[in-house]
């Protein structure tokens, strides 16, 4: 049972909970999803050491769980809670069917260009090197599309998601350095995060990304 | 010449000559006795069925058997009239045989209708125009070729133009026009292979090897030739105004047969003549995209009509779709070297071909026999007419089922081929197949489910519930000629799908002959196999069995757990209409039936119009072409040939004096010719 | 693979079990209704003694009936049952192999709904004309779904034979997890809607179209109608479970084990069903205009499916 199979599988559910992510109409919503889905990574570390019995990736999973699972998800509750702009509501974004439509074909054109590339050894791990390389794009589509500052913020740390699990399929054995640097990234992204999007509230009662706009020239 | 070994009604080849004669005389025969218009009837159905017994046996004769040629001198040198009766030309004759037989006998009692307004010239044109498909369908030389395609079209353009009313005349005008405009594409196809091969026989063609990108030019005008012809979405659009502007039985051998002379000349150029040089993948891929749009469109267009034979002609564009999303599968088979999915795929277009030409000439004639009693085709003036016409309600029924692919009939024996075909290139190899084809399983499963829906509208809407017609009694079931020819075809209907078995080896080797690859197992016992027994199975005779079984279960519950004392059932008083009593504006009708679905797919219809402005901007620049050609035509007369002429005239007035009328200066003339002439010869 | 005298059997037994086990599971729902409302309820046999008291009635037809909708109550049951007998309920493998195939099974459900929606129009009510009409309708929008997601576990599995896929779900041997977990999700909803039940019981809306295909229908017709969509509904959940949820079932013919798969399919059957009980007692019809946004969000599942298939995740 335990085999790349699982990893590939894992890796589909990754997206699944992306798009969850993505869709949920509150951010309060949205950092449960992405708590979520920061555990279905961590699961994917945890088979990745089993298998290939990489005691480095024990170490990964511990810390990612940590700060993306239990720590990032808190913040972003405890925090982004207080934040309600009534007049944006869900925060429109995409309709799910083209969501959903625009996810497939991210992923599709990820596989592509993954199977264009050769690496060795990971020729079997390349449905889940897509789906990293995917997240980074599902992230800017996050960016891009939703209008509720908040939501945009997990756009950014799918895309951080998205780059942990790169790391983790080609060099996971990198210093434990990289691995503290992504981890803390996330921590420190999401505090600063997370008092810009309460100091903006603060002066302009609004969370809508469509109202920043006092640096248009 | 082929073989005199054999008495002549044995061999295919000669049967054909004598079917295609027997076709010419009657219809000859017809016109000659234009004033004596029964005798023209009788003359015409009876020359018909003769003739489309012997294309009949030639045809099925020729589906299984080694090829035949036929030759004999022709006046041009570049153009040897060649004719070759290969299994798919058998399939086209038998299948064209078979509706002109139906469409013969239905005609005894439906041409009466026509009395008076040119009887002698319809049963001319109706013959001719089957001898011309059946010579379509045999020629080995593309100038003759091309010769016979345009007497199909003219004899069929009269056809559509027989009610001489102002729809028919623009409908007729629309459908020559782009029968024509594809006709041109078809030539400088083949100008282009004689080109490359230096001759117009289709044996040379189907040996040379003609270098890309020539052969991708040729696939794609001979694809947008005989699409226009077969009535593929973008160009479809005499269809629905030229089917329904013919006699029906002319509709019912149009639809039936003449749109799959269009799939037979994209088969014939994409897999026989460019057999040779190499296919392309993306030619594949492109009929099945054709294929995949046209099914749907021409369904979602249907639904939205309420005039019947208008229904049906979209119909068509939708089979049509789907016959080439089988021909699709295997020009992919070819050109990915999968013998067994090309077979599978060739296989399930040339059955639905077949299928198709059969429940679309019966639906045809059943709208007919509609038209004929009630005088109108607006499906809302009728209603409730199963009760006055039970048999054409049957057989109009037996052709909506078989339509809709309901399991046992021969529809959903093709579309189950289809399906697996598409399947099957869905686990093969190549990357745009893999994606490509379940998309179109997809939509051949959307079409499916609105070819119910369609369907059910139809039928309900014309034979079922209460009627809206103010001349219900004096309705009454058609006369007999008409009700054998729809009742053979109904038959035909059940029969090509219980006897799927015996009829789906004949398919798979008639399509195994045009790819020029082996075999493949399609059936066993009464087992249908799409080639590999673990892909799939299905057996329709078993189906059909099953379902008259369990239908005894049913009635055993009701008669065991009956009560008694009263009668069993009784026919009521009104149906239930919330306390008022129903009048006739309650039930549903057509639009209302199909409401829901032209709300939900409100784009595509909204893009037909879209589409149409782009057809009448061309009419328009047509008509702007034909203003200046007007205009320019009377300069060479007025600024060159005028004043030459005025010169010359003037000159001859001046000249004119010399003759002056008195005869002294005339011998005057004589002498002083004669004088210089002395003069001259001295000299 | 044409079924042998002990499959065939075997095929027969198991409609004649779901024909008869139907009744059971309609009344379920019933209870479950009655509870949430804080009634007692009618108990599970009422749905029998409901059919019994029917039968005893007499049959009364509109004055503009025809045959089809006399004939249309004995034609849906026989459909049903035959699409019955070729569904890997309790056995990994299909009875009834050559009506055990995905495509055969969607078309005969075809087959039952042209002749509900014909009798509709047949019977000359005009409830029941609009019935038809969006029951058909409904039908035509959860197609594409439906027929996506089993052609991806098809692809999954090699063959679209029923029996096939279902013991390749079973035995693991899917190449892709996460397409036939989502297929499987995406095909749960179009059953979903399939069932008629609350919140996409259109085409029978009881309040809107006082049931609309079933107006006009009384006494025997009325119940074997009732009944037939009662095993229509069992069916339809026993297909889903027959191919996604096929742990449990039988592997070989003997006694044993198909009794052991009875009993895993019957428990599936009363969890799912009571799963469906309490969501469709729980929601609001929806509005019919707003169908296709469901559908269309069905398809997109389905597609998503496909995406992971093709990709290999």
């Amino acid at each position: 049972m335990l085999s790349y199979t699982l990893v590939n599988g894992l890796a589909g559910l990754l997206i699944v909970t992306s798009q969850m992510v993505i869709l949920a109409k509150t951010s309060r919503d949205s950092a449960k999803f992405y708590a979520i889905q920061s555990l279905v990574l961590v699961l994917i570390f945890l088979t990745l050491a089993k298998i290939q019995g990489n005691e480095e990736l024990y170490l990964w999973s511990v810390s990612a769980f940590i700060t993306k699972v239990v720590f990032v998800p808190l913040v972003a509750l405890k925090v982004f809670g207080k934040l309600h702009d009534e007049k944006l509501g869900g925060g429109g974004g995409l309709p799910p069917i083209l969501s959903i439509a625009l996810s497939g074909v991210v992923v599709i054109l990820c596989f592509v260009v993954v199977l264009g590339v050769s690496l060795p050894g990971a020729a079997s791990i390349k449905p889940a090197l897509a789906v990293s390389l995917a997240h980074f794009f599902l992230g800017l589509s996050c960016i891009v599309t939703q209008r509720n500052i908040l939501k945009q913020v997990f756009g950014y740390c799918l895309m951080e998601n998205g780059s942990h699990l790169t790391l983790a399929l080609l060099a996971s054995g990198a210093p434990e350095l990289v691995e503290v640097g992504i981890a803390t990234d996330a921590i420190f992204a999401v505090v600063v995060m997370a008092v810009l999007g309460t100091r903006i509230f603060q002066k302009l009662q609004t969370l809508d990304a469509r109202q920043l706009t006092s640096l248009k020239g | 010449m082929s073989a005199a070994v054999h008495p002549f009604w044995l061999d295919p080849m000669q049967m054909l000559l004598v079917s295609v004669g027997v076709f010419l005389l009657g219809g000859l025969a017809s016109l000659l006795l234009g004033g004596r218009e029964r005798a023209a009837i009788r003359v015409s159905g009876v020359a018909g069925i003769v003739g489309a017994l012997a294309g009949l046996w030639s045809g099925c004769r020729s589906l299984v058997g080694p090829v035949h040629g036929f030759d004999i001198a022709s006046p041009f040198p570049f153009a040897h009239f060649v004719l070759r009766l290969d299994p798919f030309s058998g399939l086209l004759v038998a299948v064209i045989s078979l509706l002109a037989l139906v469409t013969a006998i239905y005609s005894f009692a439906y041409v009466r209708e026509y009395i008076g307004r040119g009887v002698g010239p319809m049963g001319f044109f109706l013959n001719f125009f089957v001898a011309a498909m059946l010579l379509v369908v045999t020629s080995d030389n593309a100038f003759w070729f091309i010769v016979f395609f345009e007497m199909m079209s003219l004899a069929s353009y009269f056809l559509v133009i027989f009610d001489q009313n102002q729809e028919a005349v623009s409908a007729g005008f629309l459908y020559f026009v782009v029968a024509h405009a594809g006709s041109v594409a078809i030539m400088a196809a083949f100008f282009l292979m004689a080109n490359v091969t230096g001759s117009f026989d289709f044996a040379t063609f189907r040996v040379a090897t003609i270098p890309s990108p020539v052969n991708s030019i040729v696939f794609v005008l001979a694809f947008l030739g005989f699409g226009a012809k077969a009535g593929i979405i973008p160009l479809h659009i005499w269809l629905p105004r030229a089917h329904p502007a013919a006699p029906s039985h002319a509709s019912a051998l149009m639809s039936g047969v003449m749109i799959k002379i269009g799939v037979f000349g994209i088969v014939k150029v994409g897999v026989d003549l460019l057999g040779a040089s190499n296919g392309e993948l993306w030619w594949g891929l492109w009929v099945l995209f054709f294929g995949a749009i046209s099914s749907v469109l021409g369904v979602v267009y249907a639904l939205a009509e309420h005039d019947i034979k208008k229904l049906l002609a979209y119909h068509s564009v939708e089979n049509i779709g789907i016959i080439l999303l089988g021909v699709g599968v295997g020009m992919i088979g070819l050109a990915i070297g999968s013998p067994v999915l090309a077979v599978l795929g060739f296989m399930g277009g040339f059955y639905h071909l077949l299928n198709h030409a059969v429940f679309k000439g019966l639906l045809f004639l059943g709208a007919g026999s509609v038209i004929y009693r009630l005088h109108t085709k607006d499906m809302e003036k009728m209603g409730g007419l199963a009760r006055a016409m039970p048999w054409t309600a049957l057989s109009f029924l037996i052709g909506a089922l078989a339509i809709s692919a309901i399991p046992p009939l021969n529809g959903f024996v093709s579309e189950w081929y289809t399906y697996q075909a598409l399947f099957a290139a869905a686990l093969s190899d190549s990357w745009a197949a893999r994606i490509a084809t379940p998309i179109a399983a997809v939509m051949l499963a959307l079409t499916g489910a609105l070819a119910v829906m369609c369907f059910v509208k139809a039928y309900g809407v014309i034979f079922s519930g209460p009627s809206r017609n103010p001349h219900m009694a004096e309705i009454r079931e058609v006369p007999r000629p008409m009700v054998v020819g729809m009742a053979l075809l109904a038959a035909a209907c059940v029969a090509l799908g219980l006897a799927a078995p015996i009829v789906a080896p004949i398919m798979g080797k008639i399509a195994a002959a045009t790819a020029g690859v082996p075999q493949i197992t399609l059936a066993s016992g009464i087992m249908l196999i799409p080639g590999n027994a673990h892909q799939a199975v299905l057996s329709t005779p078993l189906v059909a069995i099953l379902l008259l079984a369990m239908a005894v279960l049913p009635l055993v519950l009701k008669a065991a757990l009956t009560g008694t004392g009263r009668p069993a059932s009784r026919r009521g008083a009104a149906p239930w209409a919330a306390g008022y009593l129903p009048d006739s504006h309650m039930p549903v009708t057509a639009a209302s039936f199909a409401q829901p679905i032209r709300m939900f797919f409100r784009p595509l219809y909204s893009m037909r119009n879209d589409l149409s402005r782009g057809w009448v901007w061309l009419a328009c620049a047509f008509e702007g072409f034909v203003a200046w050609a007007r205009r320019t035509e009377p300069r060479w007369d007025n600024e060159i040939i005028a004043p030459v002429v005025d010169g010359t005239e003037n000159v001859g007035r001046r000249l004119q004096a010399i003759q002056g009328g008195d005869f002294r200066i005339y011998c005057l003339y004589i002498v002083v010719a004669l004088v210089v002439l002395l003069a001259l010869a001295v000299r | 693979m044409f079924p042998d005298l002990a499959h065939f059997a075997l095929a027969i037994l198991q409609a004649i079990l779901v024909l008869l086990a139907a009744p059971l599971v309609s009344g379920m729902s019933r209870v479950i209704r009655a509870k949430m409302h804080t009634r007692q309820g009618p108990g599970l046999l009422q749905d029998y003694r409901d059919l019994v008291k029917l039968m005893q009635r007499q049959d009364v037809w509109p004055p503009d009936a025809g045959w089809v909708f006399r004939a249309m109550p004995v034609i849906l049951m026989a459909t049903l049952l035959v699409i019955a007998t070729g569904i890997p309920m309790f056995t990994r493998f299909s009875p009834n192999s050559v009506c055990g195939d995905l495509i055969t099974t969607i078309y005969l459900f075809a087959l039952a709904r042209f002749f509900l929606g014909l009798s509709g129009i047949d019977s000359g009510s005009s409830y029941a004309g609009i019935g038809s009409s969006r029951e058909l309708t409904v039908g035509v929008l959860v197609e594409p779904t439906m027929l996506l997601s089993l052609f991806v576990a098809a692809l999954l599995a090699g063959s679209t034979d029923l029996g096939t896929i279902s013991s390749a779900i079973a035995a693991g041997r899917c190449h892709s997890i996460m397409a036939a977990v989502i297929a499987g999700v995406a095909f749960a909803f179009a059953i979903y809607v399939e069932l008629g039940v609350l919140p996409y019981d259109m085409a029978e809306a009881e309040q809107e179209l006082q049931e609309g295909p079933l107006t006009e229908y009384s006494g025997r017709s009325l119940a074997i109608l009732k009944w037939s969509l009662a095993l229509k509904q069992t069916i339809v959940v026993g297909w889903f479970i027959g191919l996604f949820l096929p742990f449990g079932a039988a592997v070989s013919l003997s006694p044993a084990a198909l009794v052991l798969g009875f009993l895993a399919f019957a428990a599936k059957l009363l969890v799912i069903f009571a799963v469906v009980g309490v969501v469709s007692n729980s929601v609001a019809r929806t509005r019919f205009r707003f169908m296709p946004r469901h559908s269309w969000a069905g398809v997109g599942v389905a597609s998503l499916a496909f995406v992971f298939y093709l990709v290999g995740l």
